[in-house]
């Protein structure tokens, strides 16, 4: 079966700086990915890896630089702005502030029906029979669709959200830290939402988000962005068990431990992420990493593959570890 | 007192504290009757959802409170001195000196128009009465203590040109700089990037160990109190509802809120379905009766929507408010 989204080469750039000094912010360079039908693939990295740039470059909210990004085997990059209107009701985005996301003067059955019969997908009758099949199925009260925003709890604004992005019946949804301005106990609800609507409809899930425990309860698989790169790629468990590069074990290492007795092996980076701007060649971590060598910091560093669908972005991971295993002191 | 910790002597004891805020809506009684200590040379989290009071606690112990917030009653006392009753003037003095606070954007919290240099020199000559000199001297000690790998350049960089966790770092500089005896700590780390949280919390934890640095973190993250805290008080809707030391606060949580928080955190690498809390935490300014818990609790009974529960003794230094805890263990 062919995937629903595949991106290959992936690059964004803005231009900084004046009109003179002319640098380069390296939002997504050369980021590849595929989708399967059904599958959830997590994208996780710090602030300014890039992670959003992808989403929003899927949706084309933003125009990629270069690269292609297929959509059920079409270019999104050369869609027709007509073509990409139909497209979009395909893929759809769920975003980080709920709140930010709704218009507050529509009532929120609205804001979901309006863009179903203004696309000419259905009728209006249909479209409003459509919100009250997909506010059934996010559990909001019946009565929810006469409601505006604000007079819904963050949860709840959410779930509006997330029923907006289906009421199309798309094949990929791009979710943008979903839950990350939600309180713990109702993060927990709508994850557990996500994976039954995965099982109920099955669409395909890309979850982009700053935490790697959230991510791993949904996702098959996950990507690591770093500065503009995918640094790692490979399943889930892999990941965990057996993360290859030095940015995916300092984020393992940096989550919280789960029990005050529990000792965690810790693996500190260095200082913070560096800018984006006009990267120096070699690995982007370098300067951050506890196990770099002078060869680090030359030339283009390709991902490659180690396992089939595992991939690390590593010169010393890739020409040093034994059947996966890596284990250097540090260099400095 | 039941929530004294047991071989500690309290650093602040707050006793039937009334923060309440006057709105147009009307008034919401966030803290209505808190009690509270924290104990002398640990580090004790305050936990809650949004809404839950803590960061209104902790404004309380410095005075900050603005309109439409406002202190009603109570007492929050410190080295044997009600707070409350102070002076603006020396209640300033006891803020500089005494207790400081860090906040979630650090960034956001320093004076954008001044260098570190202008901020810190500041502090240390009218707090401490240094020379021009010697508070420079003072200075660059204090930020090379908070891990600041070159102090003289970030002494002349405004907070813009400094990172997240670089500014709070530069906080916490300034916090200890005039050797506080208490660090309120507001959700110091949750702007931050993952590996920089790490960072700021190792640092946290060094100043505890070093310098027995008395501290309150604030924080939404159990994560965070595992790694950090030895005490722990949970709080929901304007209350403590439960506290514990750390172990048997994970080991034996006995309030049924205190399990939904730790149940509903998602573990790195398991999957499969979280535990979650059902409906939302309540307006405060009408707040359930009875037990405040009630309407999403799994253990409730017609009881708690009645009567408010009292602190009952789980073990040592270990309580709880919830009518039917024993049935939870």
């Amino acid at each position: 079966m062919s995937n629903v989204l595949e991106i290959r080469g992936l690059t964004k750039h803005y231009p900084v700086g004046g009109a003179f000094a002319r640098s380069l912010l390296h939002a997504a360079d050369d980021v590849s990915l595929s989708i399967a039908p059904g599958e959830t693939v997590g994208l996780v990295g710090e602030s300014g890896s890039g992670k959003s740039t992808v989403g929003r470059c899927i949706l084309r909210l933003e125009e990629p630089t270069s690269g292609e990004i297929l959509l059920n085997g079409e270019s999104v990059v050369a869609a027709t702005s007509s073509r990409l209107r139909v497209m979009r009701a395909n893929m759809q985005m769920v975003f980080q502030d709920p709140y930010d996301s709704l218009n507050p003067r529509i009532k929120v059955g609205e804001l979901v029906a309006e863009p179903l019969w203004l696309s000419g997908i259905m009728s209006r009758k249909e479209a409003d029979r459509k919100v009250a099949e997909v506010f059934d199925l996010v559990h909001l009260p019946t009565d929810t669709p006469l409601r505006y925003a604000h007079q819904l709890s963050g949860g709840q604004q959410q779930r509006v959200g997330i029923a907006r992005a289906l009421a199309t019946n798309p094949d990929l949804v791009v979710l943008d830290e979903p839950t990350s301005a939600l309180d713990v106990s109702v993060q927990a609800q709508i994850i557990n939402l996500l994976e039954e609507i995965r099982q109920r409809l099955s669409p395909a899930y890309l979850f982009i988000s700053h935490d790697l425990s959230v991510v791993s309860n949904l996702s098959d698989r996950v990507a690591v962005m770093y500065l503009g790169q995918i640094v790692e790629v490979g399943p889930t468990d892999t990941i965990f068990e057996l993360p290859g590069h030095p940015y995916t074990r300092g984020l393992i290492s940096a989550a919280p431990v789960e029990h005050p007795a529990q000792q965690k092996e810790r693996l500190t980076l260095l200082g913070e992420p560096t800018s984006p701007v006009d990267p120096k060649p070699g690995c982007r971590l370098a300067s951050r990493c506890p196990f770099v060598e002078p060869k680090c910091r030359e030339g283009e560093l390709p991902l490659q593959e180690i396992t089939p669908g595992h991939s690390v972005r590593c010169r010393r991971y890739v020409e040093e570890h034994v059947d996966g295993v890596w284990d250097p002191e540090p260099t400095r | 007192m039941s929530d004294s910790v047991p071989g500690t002597t309290p650093l602040i004891t707050i006793r039937g504290l009334q923060t309440h805020f006057f709105t147009q809506r009307g008034v919401a009684k966030v803290l209505d009757g808190l009690n509270f200590e924290i104990a002398s040379g640990r580090v004790t989290g305050l936990v809650g959802e949004s809404g839950s009071g803590k960061s209104v606690t902790a404004f309380s112990i410095m005075r900050l409170m603005r309109a439409p917030g406002r202190i009603v009653a109570g007492k929050i006392e410190f080295q044997g001195v009600n707070l409350l009753q102070l002076t603006e003037r020396e209640m300033a003095k006891v803020r500089g000196e005494k207790i400081s606070m860090i906040f979630q954007q650090p960034r956001a919290s320093l004076n954008p128009v001044f260098t570190v240099k202008d901020t810190l020199l500041r502090v240390l000559r009218i707090h401490k009465g240094l020379s021009a000199r010697k508070a420079q001297r003072a200075a660059l000690e204090v930020l090379a203590r908070v891990g600041l790998p070159d102090p003289a350049v970030v002494l002349n960089r405004y907070p813009h040109q400094l990172s997240g966790g670089m500014c709070q770092r530069v906080m916490i500089a300034l916090a200890i700089s005039c050797g506080s005896k208490l660090l309120l700590a507001d959700e110091p780390t949750t702007a931050l990037d993952v590996t920089v949280q790490f960072q700021i919390i190792e640092l946290l934890k060094e100043l505890e160990d070093e310098t027995g640095l008395t501290q309150l973190l604030i924080t939404h993250d159990l994560g965070l109190v595992a790694e950090l805290c030895s005490e722990v008080a949970v709080m929901y809707a304007g209350e403590i509802v439960e506290q514990a030391g750390v172990h048997a606060l994970f080991d034996q949580p006995s309030h049924p809120y205190t399990r939904g928080l730790l149940q509903s955190r998602p573990k790195p690498g398991a999957r499969g379905e979280l535990q979650s809390i059902p409906g939302r935490v309540p307006d405060l300014l009408a707040p359930p009766s009875g037990c405040r818990f009630h309407p999403r609790c799994p253990l409730a009974q017609s009881r708690c929507a009645e009567e408010s529960p009292v602190p009952e003794i789980v073990g040592e230094g270990h309580w709880v408010r919830c009518h039917f805890w024993r049935d939870l263990v």
